[in-house]
């Protein structure tokens, strides 16, 4: 575990700690920057063969972190925009270690999401994002 | 003056222990429950404090008790950090 | 009879090893809040330190635990820089 860590730099780590929970996110995360496109939950599922509530869960949660745009209608759609400079920052920093390192990425997520400790820091976030 | 050290000190442990014990209840992490047992016995080992050294200075001597408390309190923060932590 | 000391030694020791604990996740994660955590937890430790170590007279010991009360400041602190950041 400590391997990946090391490989990635700290502010990638940071932002992966306290924006992404899972795999999952980071792959949804990556293909929605790769396209223009607002997208639903239903079509994200389908793409990555998950049940539409993983993937409206999965991208509620990215959206209440200011990486997606929300489009509101008969369907709720979703498109990458973040919502701030150091965010889309981050992202590109994000998109570049998937693209070259991205064992060392995922390494990361899959044990860092396990890890208690994330749990222990959350415990002391008075406001919590809607769950 | 002494008082308010004591009692902020017992306060902020109780509240750490709040704070844990709810995100246990959120879905359940051994490191959780054992932290916040941990912060329960800190603020228990600080009301000890004040009782001992600010309500009954001389009737009675509990520095044992509460360095055994204490030493439970860091004992079992120890224990979760080392059992859970992968 | 039984040599207080002795257990103030004890809980400094595993506050310490507390605070190594927070250090490492602060390592991983680069969240201030374990670095707040583990520098309140060495504050701590070197509070019992003091207990253990020296002698001191009934009305000094206020002094010691106004360093414990800066660890729990520094608690306090990490859990208000962790929330004004998000």
């Amino acid at each position: 575990m400590s391997e990946h860590a090391a490989e990635l730099p700290p502010e990638l780590r940071a932002f992966l700690h306290s924006c992404i929970e899972t795999i999952e996110q980071v792959e949804l995360l990556m293909m929605l920057r790769g396209s223009e496109r607002f997208r639903t939950a239903r079509e994200v599922a389908t793409e990555f063969r998950s049940s539409p509530a993983r993937a409206r869960a999965d991208l509620e949660t990215l959206a209440a972190r200011g990486l997606l745009e929300v489009r509101v209608g008969d369907e709720t759609a979703y498109r990458y925009r973040p919502k701030t400079e150091e965010l889309a920052r981050y992202c590109d920093l994000l998109a570049q270690h998937y693209i070259m390192a991205r064992q060392a990425v995922l390494g990361f997520v899959a044990t860092e999401s396990r890890l208690s400790a994330k749990r222990f820091a959350d415990a002391f976030k008075l406001r919590k994002p809607d769950e | 003056m002494a008082t308010a050290v004591y009692l902020l000190c017992m306060l902020t442990s109780a509240f750490c222990a709040i704070l844990l014990l709810r995100e246990y209840r959120r879905a359940p992490a051994r490191l959780l429950l054992w932290s916040s047992v941990s912060f329960i016995a800190w603020a228990v080992n600080n009301a000890l404090v004040f009782i001992d050294l600010v309500i009954l200075p001389v009737a009675i001597d509990l520095s044992l008790v509460r360095a055994l408390v204490a030493l439970s309190a860091v004992s079992l923060l120890l224990y979760g950090l080392i059992v859970d932590a992968a | 009879m039984i040599n207080v000391p002795f257990f103030h030694g004890a809980v400094a020791m595993g506050c310490v090893i507390a605070g190594v604990f927070f250090l490492r996740f602060w390592q991983q994660s680069r969240d201030r809040l374990f670095l707040r955590f583990a520098s309140a937890f060495w504050i701590l430790g070197l509070s019992y330190a003091l207990l253990g170590l020296l002698a001191f007279a009934t009305e000094f010991r206020v002094y010691v635990f106004v360093v414990r009360l800066l660890a729990f400041c520094m608690i306090l602190y990490g859990i208000v820089e962790k929330n004004r950041r998000e």
